[in-house]
């Protein structure tokens, strides 16, 4: 039983897989923590950024410049 | 109210702010923010605390009513918002107070110490908040109502720096690009070799040298992150390399803002030298505001110098892999590294800077966000006191060392109470404004004689003189009021950034990777300073 | 040695907490010495990954979530290798490691100790003393980080007796 349980630990260590799996085990709690950011992917990330950058600009411009 | 007492931190937040604003608003607060000099800033609280805390009570309330979903509003908005409201409340306080207060306290303390701390530690906002953010999660820890929302810092980051392409012109962003692709590219590849190198001495693991040359190398743990699996580095090797590179980086952000002010470097030498010799990208930031908060020069190089490395991490990884070789674990190709993860921001960044250069923001001429203006204006007069001293120290021959030129500007200076072009030439324009700029060249040449103890002047006339000179420059203010939203968006940015930095990281330094560490990095700070110092010597900004 | 051998017989189920460093070394010692004179013993031996790894990006923020994900990934393979021969060189050194059962958890050491010790209903926790750290040692060969346990932080969790061995 429990030489069964050993030798899988160690082929899961093996390297050259190439891949990155979500372990079968992590939970996606696990997977949620790990994330750096509240975005889905780092492209939605900084599209947002330079879309908000954008109407900041925009409003700036328009109290700043425009409107004076 | 079912989650009310998650929510308690956040609606206290916003009942503190709402009442701060108020209290603000109503001048209760005015002897305080006078004695702090912040009272210029006063409207600024007023408004932030007022929007900031109605923003934070009414979503504080809807979060303790509503079941947390998985929505847009809530991922983005609603959970997120005890975190952005308390790292606000942070920035507040440190601008408005803590920033202050320091200053003011290392003031009266001068008599005792012989110095002022503030300037010796580089006390600014910027260190101090960072120092805040360190010292929350070391005692603390982050809270848990503050966790999503502190995740959305990197984005606010990440809009500082497209914030930050509106401030480059065309000429700037090319001298300074030529500049760091030489520096950074010699002394990037220079370190990865010379850790290289320093590995096959010491017969260290290829493990070990791979992820430590990159991370000494190019931009700190972020390399090492991105290099770890390429090269199958051990878990030891990137805990003590990890370790190695952020207490070598805090150190640095402290000692080098100092030792550049020692050394009297220009802001663009420093900015250069920051962003060649410091390791992690956001220390970066956080050494060249700290060596100049007020003016973004510094940043703006450090800034340019960052960018690069970071287009310089792919070639590297992919460097490391081939020099790995087979063993490798992932397959790499040029594509995976260099187009995957091109970091789409610099694009933004690059957008902002392209609207800049079209003077979107002020007429093409006046892109610095500063222009002159010798027209006449009541504006632009020196004070009637100043008059008064400038006529009297006319008359008292104070003037006597002056060239001809100067002393013709000075004496125009006091006939128009303003400098400016002939009276008689006021319907030719081009003529008008040529005379009014040459005179206040000379006025300027007239402070940097004082400055140089060639002449001796009194200080209220040398006070006038400048004032003279600041009032024809005007700011454009949409260039201020950006500039404005990007120094917060970096003070945000930064405190999250001293919140990631922890001490269990940071004691993981040692083993192999602390020696070879602190010799490559010494080095590379080193002879980055001299070049920098012999490379750089004209004033790329104006 | 009479009261040791007391006091362990009274112990069936025991929970051996290691990561390789000298002091936990001489947990494993202990237990399957132990384990020789009582063979009935079940000795689960448990390594905790650290989850402080987290933490371990520092204060990167260049980098995108995937290639975060990656090296992540990456320290979770690479610590399973190694502990895995950790495993290994402890059954080479103790024959009698061969019939202990072996388990890796991921969490902070001393919630995951405790946690795991109820799961499995253990009735006696083993640990290694602290040991002096070798910091600047440049030939230590540790695995991991450098983590070490607050009893303070152990002890109101532990549901069961809790041996240090020296």
């Amino acid at each position: 039983m429990s030489d069964e349980e050993k030798k899988v630990t160690i082929e899961t260590g093996e390297a050259g897989k190439g891949t990155t799996e979500i372990p079968d085990d992590a939970n996606t709690e696990e997977v949620e923590e790990r994330a750096l950011s509240v975005f889905s992917s780092d492209r939605n990330e900084d599209i947002t950024a330079l879309i908000f950058c954008l109407i900041t600009t925009f409003l700036v411009l328009l109290f700043t410049k425009w409107l004076v | 109210m079912t989650h009310i007492k998650e929510q308690t931190p956040t609606l206290i937040m916003g009942a503190m702010l709402l009442v701060y604003g108020l209290i603000a608003q109503s001048g209760a607060l005015l002897p305080v923010v006078k004695y702090l000099h912040t009272h210029k800033t006063l409207d600024l609280q007023v408004t932030m605390c007022l929007i900031v805390g109605c923003i934070a009570l009414v979503g504080a309330l809807v979060n303790s009513v509503r079941k947390p979903g998985h929505s847009n509003l809530d991922t983005f908005i609603l959970q997120p918002l005890g975190g952005i409201v308390l790292i606000l409340v942070m920035a507040m306080l440190i601008r408005w107070y803590a920033e202050p207060l320091m200053k003011i306290i290392s003031q009266s303390l001068q008599p005792v110490l012989g110095f002022k701390i503030y300037k010796v530690l580089n006390l600014n906002y910027v260190v101090l908040g960072i120092l805040a953010g360190v010292l929350l999660t070391n005692t603390w820890g982050i809270p848990k109502f503050a966790a999503p929302g502190v995740k959305c810092a990197r984005f606010v980051l990440k809009m500082g720096v497209i914030m930050l392409g509106a401030r480059y012109s065309f000429a700037e962003l090319a001298k300074l690009g030529v500049y760091s692709v030489f520096l950074v590219g010699f002394f990037v590849l220079g370190t990865v070799f010379l850790v290289l190198w320093l590995g096959n001495l010491f017969k260290q693991p290829r493990s070990m040298t791979g992820v430590l040359s990159a991370g000494m190398g190019v931009c700190g743990v972020s390399a090492t992150v991105a290099v770890a699996p390429v090269v199958k580095a051990k878990s030891a090797e990137m805990a003590y390399t990890i370790g190695t590179i952020l207490s070598f980086g805090i150190v640095c952000m402290f000692i080098f803002p100092t030792i550049g002010k020692l050394a009297g470097m220009s802001p663009v030498q420093f900015g250069a030298w920051a962003g060649t010799g410091i390791l992690n990208s956001a220390q970066v930031a956080a050494a060249a505001l700290a060596f100049n908060a007020v003016d973004i020069e510094t940043l703006k190089v450090a800034e340019i110098f960052n960018i690069t490395r970071v287009l310089f991490l792919p070639i590297i990884v992919l460097v490391l892999a081939t020099w790995f070789g087979k063993e490798s674990g992932h397959k790499l190709s040029f594509k995976t590294v260099v187009i995957d993860k091109f970091p789409v921001f610099i694009i933004g960044f690059l957008l902002l800077f392209f609207m800049s250069s079209i003077g979107m923001f002020s007429p093409p001429s006046h892109y610095k966000g500063k222009y002159i203006d010798v027209s006449y204006n009541d504006r632009t007069q020196v004070t009637q006191e100043e008059w008064e001293t400038l006529n009297k120290a006319m008359a008292a021959g104070e003037f006597s060392g002056l060239t001809p030129k100067q002393l013709e500007a000075v004496t125009d200076l006091i006939k128009q109470r303003q400098i400016a072009g002939n009276f008689e030439d006021r319907n030719n324009k081009k003529e008008f404004d040529h005379v009014g700029r040459a005179r206040m060249a000379q006025l300027e040449g007239v402070l940097a004689a004082a400055k140089a103890k060639q002449i001796e002047l009194s200080a209220d006339v040398k006070s006038a003189i400048k004032h003279a000179v600041k009032q024809v420059h005007k700011k454009s203010k949409t260039v201020v009021t950006l500039t404005d939203f990007m120094i917060w968006f970096f003070a945000f940015g930064l405190i999250w950034l001293g919140m990631h930095i922890t001490k269990k990281s940071i004691t993981q330094a040692g083993g192999w990777p602390i020696v070879m560490g602190v010799i490559a990095g010494i080095t590379k700070a080193t002879l980055s300073f001299f070049v920098v110092l012999w490379l750089i010597k004209d004033v790329v900004l104006n | 040695m009479f009261a040791n051998t007391l006091y362990i017989n009274m112990f069936n189920n025991i929970l051996l907490c290691t990561h390789g460093t000298d002091g936990a070394k001489k947990a494993e010692a202990f237990v399957f010495k132990k384990k020789e004179s009582v063979p009935d013993m079940v000795v689960t031996v448990l390594t905790v990954l650290d989850e402080d790894w987290r933490q371990m990006t520092g204060d990167d923020w260049l980098n995108s979530s995937k290639t975060h994900t990656t090296f992540l990934d990456h320290v979770e393979e690479q610590m399973n290798e190694e502990i895995a021969e950790e495993w290994l060189r402890m059954q080479k050194q103790y024959p009698l490691a061969t019939q202990a059962k072996f388990i890796q958890r991921t969490g902070s050491i001393a919630e995951t100790i405790t946690k795991t010790a109820k799961d499995l209903h253990c009735d006696l926790i083993v640990i290694g003393p602290w040991c002096k750290r070798k910091r600047f040692s440049i030939h230590s060969t540790r695995m991991g980080l450098r983590s070490t346990m607050k009893n303070k932080e152990l002890h109101p969790l532990l549901p069961c007796p809790l041996l240090i061995v020296p």
